[in-house]
């Protein structure tokens, strides 16, 4: 009864140009890129849409690109090209951190970092990291290219800021600089589980380990993925000391609304938050003062 | 879940009951509408779409006017399945004159979704079914106003 | 002297000769099953855990493209098969006429050319619900003015069931110097195999023979109750039990599935083949424990246990289906004075319907003996910590010991051979115990949460003696039927059923240790009803005590005859030829033999004047007790008092099995064993919401334990022989599924200890913890 979805129509597109027609011409469609939180939901009966565009067959969407301003990465990159990575590994310990711990081997094979974005659940790890890192999300749509920022994109549980004839294309990311360093933690119930809560962290600190800028991304600490923007501000200008982090973790704490579920009451997870905050915070201040 | 409010009116108790106790009316302020079906003054059918983000079904729904006392009280019930999951709402409506002229409307919405869907996420469904049954009143005290 | 072969007797660790077809890929499971002709079966499912059934409109699906047959619960009545009889008296719905009565129940059946086309049309039946009040709390359930789940029983109590002394009891918690008692719940939880329920039922209507193959652990018992029930006659009915991709009691049961399809086949005169897929499968199939009780243990201030009471009341779901032995409708539960001397202890369980699934799978438990295990492991450490006596210290001075063996319990159980001490003192040198007691004083002065715990079971399995075990009336042999070719080659069958356990390999060493013929030369044959001899199936670690047993006997049958004809064949008188493994030899001229494969042949082509040609056997072993495996287990965790997650450092399990037939299949029970345990007390459980809805349905949701989690077993032995076993053996399938949870629970319960936690009910989440830390005030935020 639930291995097999509802009737749907299925199409390749092998440019940008024609997925962003197809989606814009085809019933309730909707993009298949890894598949591998859209098939199961299909399979389920959670998802019907009507019509599928397959982008797998669009030429260079997956690639790592630091050679300009940002690390610019295509949308159709499969995770476990970001863990395999050496530049991700060196350069970007959130995203290894995160990519590492985003369910399983073989989700990791075929999911990419577009479609993980994209589905935007609370639960998934890379929103959370695309707001830590302040993303930028390059889209097309039947009227040209656009350019979001990461704390808008994500507008509510598996909604996004993309209408549904726009297609994610790249995520840029701001290149990482000395001083720079972020970590990704991520309490789970088991390996390749949803988090309880994963607390994505990304920190810049100047010679003296005063904080200049900071990100913080929220996984499963709301309805959707969060920014933790109060504690970010409050820790600006500030060397971090055990107190101030206490502070930033409660004020990440205080900004996170969890749902209860069978992860765990809203007040664990919300207890989680602050903790995993400061861990994430301290681990990611160590990486940075490491140098890159 | 049960959920509860409550808005106030210029108009009488029993200028908004013979509003809302018209299942016509009513019928129109339904969420996510898709087709809808009079059988009887006191029985609807309708289909609705909803959901949230791409997680989004076709609910069938019998709307039903259980209870009609007038001027004061009106029920409805809701049943219906979508999403390989059974959806049952039963809402009490209460009308009161003011003293100082108009009318408030308190409701409550006793509501049962069983099946797949509630089983996946207890917490989005709630939120849900919340979320849309406000609607449902929000926009039934637009138009009263 | 010719070359001995090396034959994989008793106690080689030789790889499984199955595991070479399930690696490559070339076993076959029901699913692998694909018939001529051969259509799909699939159901419309319930939302509802409660509800009256107004309608069913079934003309939008018989009209969709493929669909050849649509069954409702009213087409299954004038067959009498809208219910059917379960293993415990009580029946069980296959599909509904009148209510549903838990979520994901089977409503209709639906069957088509494909997959497919039966899924699509399964969405076209449309069903109007009237819902009920419903009831997922067992105690509610019994509860005046509850909602009656089974309005033809008019109560939600199933039964009153009680074992022991009351009074004595009582007296003695009367006059203890201490009593300890807990409230417990053993949560629900799925046995999770990996392959899901199904089969393929083929209605030949000119034989007028049904065949079914089916996921089930007792083909036979099957094959018997299909019987009884349809009038058609036994010898008709075949029942094969293909590859089982695990079973662990879960397929003990059978399932509106195999009927609807058997019916459906009947109908449409062609094979129909039903599986489910997992999110069918795991919230709609029988699941185990969901037991609540109140555990109370008594003891004198020097440590001398007393007596133990256990209140209790267990979930049955909506039917009783417990595959208990008659006798005994909560199981072995009385096994629960463990491995201790205690003068008097009295249980009494009241079982209650709910809207749920049936319940009461024996899961990799010989029939409640996880429950009652976990109890008494639990008190005994609660008691220790109360007196604050060492957990092992009050182990050790209450164990049965040794010379009173055998033992007759209180309960009635006399237990066959046993050494507590020895298990457990070994253990503890293992894991370093006193090093480990002291470490953790040390991090408790830093306020760092470690914690040790025990679990010193006692198993009870092999059901069972005839005078005391049957399932419908049915005796609990075992059976074996062995049969030798011209070239000394064998066939054996028996009447057991292997879902992974590795009979093909563990019987094969016992023909193989009892007539010397190699292993590699001894095919093994299970599950088929027209070829394999009655036998009651495979669970409750029964297969080694019974069926294990019978081979032996069969075994040494066809040696005796083997002997007559190596007489003849040496022209020596019998009592001058001598046995020895794989051949005979006449006493005092070593060099004159015949080997088993020489007196084979001889058997067919030369066999004595006056004597029967062939040589076979077949033998229906009646235990004349149960065996008693035990073993002592010791687990170390750390807390983490931001997180609340317990960590296990250190797991050190030995077990006594008596004598081990393969000690690689014995390492493999418990490593498979300890992990589903530490899946129970760490993670997994099934749990519903006051409308019945599920959660934990799917593994998504549900989680058992990866590779990653599972910590690292560091498993030894002891071997005390079981003195009425045939081969000494005992059987192990269940010890660390029974055994290790508490070891779990205890370790982490005495981290917390100090800090005022005397319990914490599985699954031991995190959040759980955690709560606990915050209350206590020990909870850190960073």
């Amino acid at each position: 009864m639930f291995v097999i979805p509802d009737r749907f129509s299925y199409t390749v597109a092998h440019s940008v140009e024609e997925a962003v027609e197809l989606l814009h011409t085809l019933e309730d469609s909707k993009v298949l890129a890894g598949g591998q939180s859209l098939i199961p939901f299909m399979k389920l009966g959670y998802a019907s849409p009507k019509s599928l565009v397959d982008i797998n067959r669009i030429p260079n969407l997956d690639y790592l690109d630091d050679s300009g301003e940002s690390l610019k990465i295509g949308a159709l990159t499969r995770i476990s090209r970001l863990c395999d990575s050496e530049l991700v590994a060196k350069d970007y310990p959130l995203i290894h951190d995160a990519a590492l711990q985003i369910a399983d081997p073989l989700v990791r094979n075929l999911g990419t970092f577009g479609g993980n974005v994209c589905h935007a659940d609370m639960g998934d790890d890379l929103p959370a990291v695309c707001l830590a890192m302040n993303a930028e999300m390059v889209a097309s749509g039947p009227s040209g290219q656009r350019v979001l920022a990461a704390k808008d994109f994500f507008v509510d549980r598996f909604t996004t800021l993309l209408a549904s004839d726009e297609l994610l294309t790249e995520v840029r990311i701001p290149k990482n600089r000395r001083g720079c360093g972020g970590a990704y933690l991520k309490l789970e119930r088991r390996v390749g589980d949803y988090a309880i809560v994963g607390v994505a962290a990304q920190l810049e600190v100047d010679g003296d380990g005063v904080c200049r800028s900071v990100g913080i991304g929220l996984t499963s600490a709301s309805t959707k993925p969060i920014k933790a923007s109060e504690a970010e501000s409050w820790l600006v200008g500030k060397s971090l000391s055990d107190e101030v982090l206490d502070k930033a973790s409660t004020l990440a704490m205080n900004t996170s609304n969890p749902l209860s579920d069978i992860r765990g009451p809203a007040e664990y997870k919300k207890a989680m938050v602050k903790v995993l905050t400061h861990r994430a915070l301290k681990l990611a201040y160590k990486r940075a003062r490491g140098g890159l | 879940m049960k959920f509860e409010g409550s808005y106030q009116f210029p108009k009488s108790s029993s200028e908004v009951y013979s509003y809302i106790s018209d299942l016509r009316r009513v019928s129109e302020c339904i969420p996510d509408l898709k087709s809808l079906e009079i059988k009887s003054e006191d029985e609807a059918l309708a289909t609705v779409r909803a959901g949230i983000g791409f997680i989004r079904g076709d609910f069938n729904l019998r709307f039903n006017v259980t209870q009609r006392s007038p001027h004061t009280n009106l029920g409805y019930a809701v049943h219906g399945s979508g999403l390989g999951s059974g959806v049952d709402i039963s809402i009490t409506v209460q009308l009161e004159d003011l003293s100082t002229g108009g009318s408030t409307l308190s409701w409550v919405a006793d509501t049962k979704v069983v099946g797949r869907v509630a089983s996946m996420a207890q917490g989005m469904i709630s939120s849900q079914a919340e979320k849309i049954i406000k609607q449902f009143f929000e926009c039934l005290s637009q138009r009263l106003r | 002297m010719t070359e001995v072969p090396v034959i994989h007797g008793m106690g080689s660790a030789v790889k499984r000769k199955e595991d070479v077809r399930f690696i490559q890929g070339r076993d076959t499971y029901v699913d692998d099953i694909s018939l001529p002709g051969m259509v799909y079966l699939d159901f419309v499912r319930s939302p509802y855990a409660h509800a009256r059934i107004r309608s069913i409109s079934t003309e939008r699906a018989k009209g969709a493209p493929g669909v050849v047959a649509v069954i409702t619960g009213k087409d299954l009545q004038p067959l009498g098969l809208d219910w059917i009889p379960t293993l415990s008296g009580d029946k069980m719905m296959v599909l509904p006429t009148e209510k549903v009565v838990f979520q994901m129940q089977e409503v209709v059946g639906v069957v088509a050319e494909s997959r497919y086309a039966a899924a699509d049309a399964v969405k076209l039946v449309e069903v109007d619900y009237e819902p009920l009040p419903v009831v997922t709390d067992p105690k509610k359930a019994l509860e005046e003015g509850s909602p009656i789940v089974r309005e033809d029983k008019r109560t939600n109590h199933v039964f009153h069931w009680e074992a022991g002394d009351r009074e004595a009891t009582d007296r003695l918690f009367e006059q203890a110097d201490v009593v300890v008692g807990q409230d417990m719940y053993y949560q629900r939880i799925h046995v999770s195999y990996m392959e899901p329920c199904g089969c393929v039922a083929y209605y030949d209507s000119v034989k007028g023979t049904p065949t079914i193959w089916m996921t089930t652990q007792a083909p036979h018992v099957v094959r018997t109750v299909a019987s009884l029930i349809t009038k058609i006659p036994e010898n008709k009915i075949r029942i094969i039990s293909p590859d089982i991709g695990g079973g662990f009691g879960g397929k003990v049961y059978v399932y509106p599935g195999s009927i609807v399809a058997a019916v459906a086949s009947i109908v449409t005169g062609r094979p129909v083949k039903w599986v489910n897929d997992r999110s069918d499968d795991h919230p709609s199939t029988a699941f185990a424990r969901d037991f609540h009780m109140r555990a109370e243990l008594a003891a004198k201030r020097d440590g001398t246990l007393l007596a133990f009471r256990v209140k209790a009341v267990s979930d049955h779901g909506a039917f009783f289906g417990d595959a208990n032995p008659s006798k005994f409708p909560f199981g072995l539960f009385s096994i629960c004075t463990g491995s201790y001397d205690l003068k008097a202890a009295f249980v009494e369980v009241d079982g209650a319907y709910t809207n749920k699934p049936q319940g009461g799978i024996a899961y990799r438990c010989s029939f409640r003996v996880t429950e009652a295990v976990y109890a008494i492991e639990r008190l005994v450490d609660i008691m220790a910590h109360r007196l604050g006596i060492d957990p092992a210290e009050l182990r050790l001075k209450n164990f049965i010991p040794p010379e009173k063996f055998p033992y007759r319990s209180v309960m009635g159980w006399v237990y066959d051979s046993g050494n507590y001490a020895g298990a457990l003192r070994k253990a503890m040198e293992k894991i370093g115990y006193e090093e480990l007691r002291r470490e953790q004083e040390e991090k408790r002065k830093r306020g760092e949460l470690m914690g040790i715990g025990i679990s010193s079971f006692t198993e009870i399995v092999g059901a069972g003696p005839s005078h005391t075990f049957d399932i419908l009336g049915i005796k609990m042999f075992g059976s074996a039927e062995i049969r030798i070719h011209p070239t000394g080659k064998v066939i054996a069958r028996f009447g057991t059923r292997s879902q992974g356990q590795g009979h093909e390999t563990t019987y094969a060493q016992i023909i193989a240790e009892e007539l010397g013929i190699p292993i590699e030369d001894i095919t093994v044959e299970e599950g088929d009803t027209d070829t394999a001899p009655y036998g009651l199936g495979t669970y409750a670690s029964r297969s080694t005590p019974t069926a294990g047993a019978a081979a032996a006997v069969a075994s040494r049958k066809i040696r005796e005859k083997a002997k007559k004809i190596a007489a003849h064949l040496l022209e020596a008188r019998e009592e001058d030829v001598v046995w020895e493994r794989g051949r005979f030899y006449v006493k005092g001229a070593p060099a004159k033999y015949k080997t088993i494969q020489e007196v084979a042949f001889a058997a067919y082509t030369n066999h004595p004047p006056g004597m029967e040609a062939g040589l076979e056997a077949v033998h229906y072993y009646d235990p004349p007790n149960m065996t008693f495996p035990f073993g002592s287990y010791i687990c170390v965790v750390d807390i983490d008092r931001g997180t609340g997650e317990a960590k296990v450092r250190r797991f050190v399990a030995v077990d006594d099995c008596g004598n081990i037939i393969n000690p690689l299949i014995v390492d493999g029970q418990i490593h498979g064993g300890l992990t589903m345990g530490f899946g129970t007390a760490f993670m997994e459980e099934i749990g519903y919401d006051q409308d019945g809805n599920i959660y934990g349905a799917n593994f998504m949701d549900y989680t058992i334990p990866t590779a990653v989690e599972t910590p690292k077993w560091e498993t030894d032995k002891t071997v005390t022989p079981s003195p009425h076993h045939p081969l000494g053996a005992k059987g192990v399938g269940e010890s660390a599924t029974v055994g290790s949870p508490a070891a779990f629970v205890n370790a982490v319960v005495d981290a917390l200890w100090p800090l005022g936690v005397t319990h914490i009910d599985m699954p031991l989440y995190p959040w759980k913890i955690r709560r606990l830390l915050e209350e206590k005030g020990y909870a850190l935020d960073k």
